[in-house]
């Protein structure tokens, strides 16, 4: 299932040689965060920031499955950079070592551009942002904020049994951005909180890894001739056992494109 | 009549139902049927001004609306028109 998700025939070997060479930065480490990190891990990332400022609670042992009792009261970002490590322990002498680094901060709208700006300056490998929050308007922001910084993000969300991963690339033209699908944020009267409507928890694992596979896959993608999973949606409806493949034309007047096209209207020429 | 594929969020609307029956000629059509059977979730899909809400997609078969005829897509019986909203949920 991941060799079809990510589009790469490569054998494991080669996969985890090329997710090892970006930097990931995962927005969220709860439900979805969780298995989204562990499933960079498994694809072979070695560098990965995490961001979030929520302390690991009881209640969220059960699906936030890096984090076992003793981290209760701990920062989420502490604790996962924890588990991760030790689970990578056993290639400790492989290179490049293993490299999280942790921010332990509340992202709100306003903010992004500065933080987002702060975090990849001078970073020469590619940025791929997994956006694994629970608030509909930052997962918004956050993806407006990485088209304006030219960062491939990969989007995701779930509600019952249902979950939606996307692949975004905003130096691919011809593929859609989350806004040219969806183009605006439920408002939080029609939003429903996942408190009232729930999640099946094996729905965000199924999601967070997701999400980790597509951001390999964007990742490897600037390797000639390699595929890429930009613009695809994969909308999960697992209560049938069914994924279906959205892969939405750009809309022509979507601002969020429109915008990232002024923004880097000269890098874009450089890039042809 | 068409099957309409109802998401999660909308099925306290259909008795809890994920895909009902549901006649009309085209979009515009179906979802006023929709509503006619299933009061309350038409206001969920549309807005006051009767356009798709924002955060809400509707596809025939395979292909968005939007790139077909919007509202007046003609839809056929065999048809399965999906209603797919942006699922922006989490789990903090
Ligand atoms: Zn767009």
């Amino acid at each position: 299932m991941h060799a079809s998700l990510a589009g790469a025939r490569s054998t494991g070997a080669t996969a985890r040689a090329s997710g090892s060479s970006a930097q990931f930065l995962v927005i969220g480490a709860g439900g979805l965060g969780c298995p989204a990190l562990l499933g960079l891990l498994a694809g072979g990332a070695r560098r990965i920031t995490i961001v979030d400022d929520d302390l690991v609670d009881l209640s969220n042992l059960p699906r936030q499955v890096l984090f076992s009792a003793a981290d209760v009261g701990t920062h989420k970002v502490d604790a996962a950079r924890h588990a991760l490590l030790g689970r990578s322990r056993i290639e400790a002498d492989a290179s490049p070592a293993m490299a999280i680094t942790t921010v332990r901060q509340r992202l709100v709208p306003e903010e992004l551009d500065v933080i987002l700006n702060e975090l990849t300056t001078g970073a020469s490998r590619p940025w791929v942002v997994l956006e694994c929050s629970d608030s509909p308007a930052l997962k918004f922001a956050v993806h407006d904020a990485c088209l304006r910084a030219r960062l491939r993000v990969v989007m995701g969300g779930v509600v019952g049994w249902h979950g939606q991963a996307m692949a975004i690339d905003p130096r691919q033209r011809d593929a859609a951005c989350y806004r040219c699908l969806f183009e605006g944020p439920p408002p939080p009267e029609l939003a429903p909180a996942c408190a009232s409507v729930g999640v099946a928890g094996p729905v965000a694992g199924a999601v967070g890894h997701a999400m980790a596979t597509l951001a390999v896959s964007l990742a490897n993608a600037d390797a000639p001739h390699a595929p890429s999973p930009a613009g695809v949606c994969l909308h999960f409806d697992l209560l049938h056992g069914s994924v279906r493949r959205l892969a939405p034309k750009p809309r022509p007047n979507c601002v969020t494109c429109s915008t990232a096209v002024e923004l880097h209207a000269n890098t874009q020429a450089q890039d042809r | 009549m068409a099957t309409v594929r109802i998401p999660t969020p909308l099925r306290k609307y259909t008795e809890g139902k994920d895909e009902v029956a549901v006649s009309g000629a085209n979009i515009r059509e179906l979802l006023d049927n929709l509503e006619g059977s299933y009061a309350g979730i038409g206001e969920r899909i549309r807005d006051d001004k009767g356009a798709v809400r924002r955060f809400v997609n509707i596809f025939v078969a395979d292909e968005d609306i939007r790139f077909l005829e919007g509202l007046d897509t003609p839809v056929k019986d065999a048809d399965e028109v999906s209603i797919i909203p942006a699922i922006a949920g989490g789990l903090g």
